[in-house]
């Protein structure tokens, strides 16, 4: 036992220094035969490897790292990876060794278990130093299409349906030249048309220095926060700047994240942005594509101990079963568990639901909510990772016991889990479409860990791939409420971005021991109804709006 | 309207005099006569620093109590002091005013934030949400004449946390947590410790 220990410390140091000197990625992890996740990175072939040419971080925007999107390019059923990079940065990020310039990839998912590269055949490389990536189909002609978040100019890939995209950046005027760090797709009118909210940092400059400590880089509140940028989609390919008419042009905050759903049920897209050391922002839909912020007043601005530190990452999930949307807010600083309540306020239950003690010595970055093991309620992932050294953090799964009361089950989760790791992005994908879902989890400085869901398949699940006719063909903003063994799950078609990364947009349901769910009721966007009855378990449902 | 009056603009000046006042500490540099003063502060303690945020926050918590809720409200019945003050017209009351203040310096970038907490909170967020708050509480509730001071990990980042006894200095403080049906102690007597009020300063940035 003491030798294993020995081990792994020396194994934990020795990776410490590998990463401190941007060198060798992380060699692949050897799984357990009852760990519940694997790392198949190396024989899925996705040999992406984020470009971090310093041998510290050195100024607040290299502790970002940058993250990617799940998304089904080329129609085929399966989840494809495209995962973004660094180029060098004026005053940010020096020029790295030629052999370091890889910019973003995209993998085709051959359906075997093996990702293939296909970037150049599809040109999606990119340029600038990238944040994030969002997908979904903006032109509605049935291919997904990707928009790269840059610190820098924004780039707008439409997916020709060849497999090859062109950059239709300035023909749809989306190149918003911020400091770009998520984005989302939403149709904030339900009009039928996706709209894109992009998330911005701040103003960085290279010689502010630190106040407190001199050695340490400045905080987020040494820099301006920039503005986000709302952008309608005019339906002809061009979309306009709506970030004032919405009244969601608010200066001075620092986003890191932002994610769409409908906090109140009532048919439009809300939106809750994630800030740096400033308040959260939820900004409410009045049904028309005009928001106010209600954060505050909802209690969703502030987590529980009244401050507002770094907040870079919600989880929308329904982790206290009531049927309404809760938020898993990660943060540099305390975490939030926000839970809605019937009423239409949130409590945060960080404490009371476990997750303020299992999270104590985590800086989490990503963090999703995904049912793990299918027996009706989401568990979580979160990556974590410190802002200030790469020395590796333990990512977390924890595990939901009901109701919203979490305990860490990194020893169901498996080796991954006691492995130090500078996390960053975090997703959850069902890439081999085997009802499981497995995780996609990018790092700083470090190849991305693409973990296969190995968890005893005791339960049953269903997923469903909306389309919509009418409404926006991915279907974001309908609501699914599926009824199945004595229970009734809810879920919401949403683009599920989350720090850095996006996951399935599919929308999954663990059915515990139910074979099949007895109703399910959709309600699309613009408020047409579609009812399913005695749908069999264990499959993926494709269902198509009725016209 | 009503909103933009009670910020409490007292409490907000004086922590950002108060931190500005550190900050220059911290970088000042001695010239002429003060070069010969070896004795001056270089920097303010942790210490220092919230137990005097601390004499703000007690000093306009008091303030209001005693001369808004208790005189408006209780003695000369002017206008009622309620948590639904939005929906009534009329006062918050005092644990709502300093929660109102938090938010308001969070707002402008402080970066110290401050709550109160009990083991008979009226409002259930209000009872301890961390380890220490716990630990906090129980040492003010043995030892309530001094502060008492910690550290704490949250989320990763490190805090120092201070603590200091919330008593009920006002009748109307008694009156309103000894009537409200909501609240789990109502044998509440003047003077007597009711919670904590607990003060943090983040330690990375």
């Amino acid at each position: 036992m003491l030798a294993l220990a020995a081990a792994f410390w020396i194994g934990a140091s020795a990776r410490a220094a590998v990463v401190a000197g941007a060198g060798a990625p992380l060699p692949p992890i050897q799984p357990g035969p009852k760990d519940g996740f694997a790392d198949v990175t190396a024989r899925c072939g996705v040999d992406f490897v984020h470009r971090f040419c310093h041998r510290r971080i050195a100024n607040i925007l290299l502790s970002n790292g940058s993250g990617g999107a799940a998304l089904d390019f080329d129609n085929d059923g399966l989840l494809d990876l495209y995962l973004v990079n660094w180029e060098p940065l004026k005053g940010v990020a020096p020029k790295c060794p030629a052999r370091a310039a890889r910019g973003n990839r995209l993998y085709r998912n051959r359906g075997d278990g093996t990702f293939e590269d296909v970037t150049a055949r599809a040109g999606v490389a990119g340029a600038g130093y990238a944040s994030a990536a969002a997908a979904a189909d903006f032109d509605n002609d049935g291919f997904t299409d990707i928009y790269v978040v840059n610190i820098g100019p924004n780039i707008l890939y439409r997916n020709r349906g060849d497999g090859t995209f062109e950059d239709v950046t300035a023909k749809a005027g989306v190149g918003d030249r911020g400091s770009g760090i998520g984005a989302t797709w939403l149709d904030i009118d339900n009009d039928g048309l996706l709209d894109l909210y992009v998330a911005n940092y701040l103003t960085f400059d290279p010689s502010t220095v630190s106040e407190e400590n001199p050695g340490a880089y400045p905080g987020p509140l040494a820099y301006p926060g920039e503005a986000d940028v709302l952008y309608r989609n005019c339906g002809n390919g061009k979309f306009e700047d709506a970030t004032r008419r919405a009244g969601v042009y608010a200066p001075g905050q620092r986003a890191m994240g932002v994610v769409a759903f409908d906090c109140d049920r009532d048919g439009d897209a809300d939106i809750y942005v994630c800030n740096d050391d400033t308040p959260n922002i939820l900004w409410l839909n009045d049904g028309t594509g005009h928001f106010q912020n209600v954060a505050a007043e909802q209690g969703v601005a502030f987590n529980s101990i009244g401050e507002a530190p770094g907040s870079m990452n919600a989880a929308v999930g329904d982790a206290d079963g009531n049927g309404l949307p809760d938020l898993y807010v990660t943060r540099l600083g305390y975490g939030s568990l926000y839970l809605r309540m019937p009423e239409g306020h949130y409590l945060d239950a960080m404490w009371k639901s476990g997750l303020g003690r299992i999270t104590r010595k985590s800086t989490a970055w990503g963090g999703v909510l995904f049912d793990a093991d299918n027996d009706g309620d989401p568990d979580a992932f979160t990556a974590n990772g410190s802002a200030f050294y790469l020395d590796g953090s333990l990512s977390l799964f924890l595990e939901n016991l009901g109701k919203a009361r979490f305990v860490n089950a990194a020893d169901k989760g498996g080796a991954f889990f006691r492995t130090p790791v500078n996390g960053r992005g975090a997703a959850a994908w069902d890439f081999n479409n085997d009802g499981r879902m497995d995780l996609l989890g990018t790092l700083l400085a470090d190849r991305p860990v693409i973990l296969e869901n190995r968890l005893p398949a005791v339960n049953h699940w269903l997923k469903l791939k909306l389309i919509g006719t009418r409404a926006n063909r991915n279907g974001y903003g309908a609501l699914i409420a599926l009824r199945a063994g004595g229970r009734v799950l809810v879920g919401q078609a949403h683009c599920p971005v989350g720090f850095l990364t996006q996951g399935d947009d599919r929308i999954h349901f663990g059915l515990g021991k139910a074979s099949k769910a007895d109703e399910i009721q959709i309600r699309w966007p613009g408020g047409q109804r579609q009812v399913l009855r005695n749908v069999p378990a264990d499959q993926i449902l494709t269902i198509h709006e009725p016209r | 309207m009503q909103t933009r009056r009670f910020p409490n603009a007292h409490t907000i000046a004086a922590a950002a005099l108060l931190l500005a006042a550190g900050a220059v500490l911290t970088n000042w540099k001695p010239v002429s006569r003060a070069a010969e003063k070896k004795h001056l502060a270089q920097s303010v303690s942790l210490r220092k620093m919230a137990d005097s945020l601390h004499a703000v926050i007690a000093a306009d918590r008091e303030i209001y109590a005693k001369e808004i809720v208790e005189r408006l409200a209780r003695r000369e019945g002017v206008l009622a002091a309620d948590a639904a003050w939005r929906e009534k017209h009329c006062l918050p009351v005092p644990a709502q005013m300093l929660r109102m203040a938090n938010i308001h310096i969070q707002r402008r970038g402080g970066e110290f934030s401050y709550v109160l907490r009990s083991p008979w909170p009226i409002n259930p967020a209000q009872s301890p949400q961390t380890e220490t708050e716990e630990q906090a509480l129980k040492a003010v509730l043995a030892d309530p004449d001094k502060p008492h001071y910690f550290e704490e990990e949250l989320g990763g980042r490190s805090y120092f946390l201070a603590a200091y006894a919330d008593r009920a200095t006002q009748p109307s403080c008694v009156e309103c947590h000894n009537r409200r049906s909501r609240s789990p102690r109502r044998d509440f007597k003047l003077g007597d410790v009711m919670g904590a009020v607990i003060v943090r300063i983040p330690l990375e940035f």
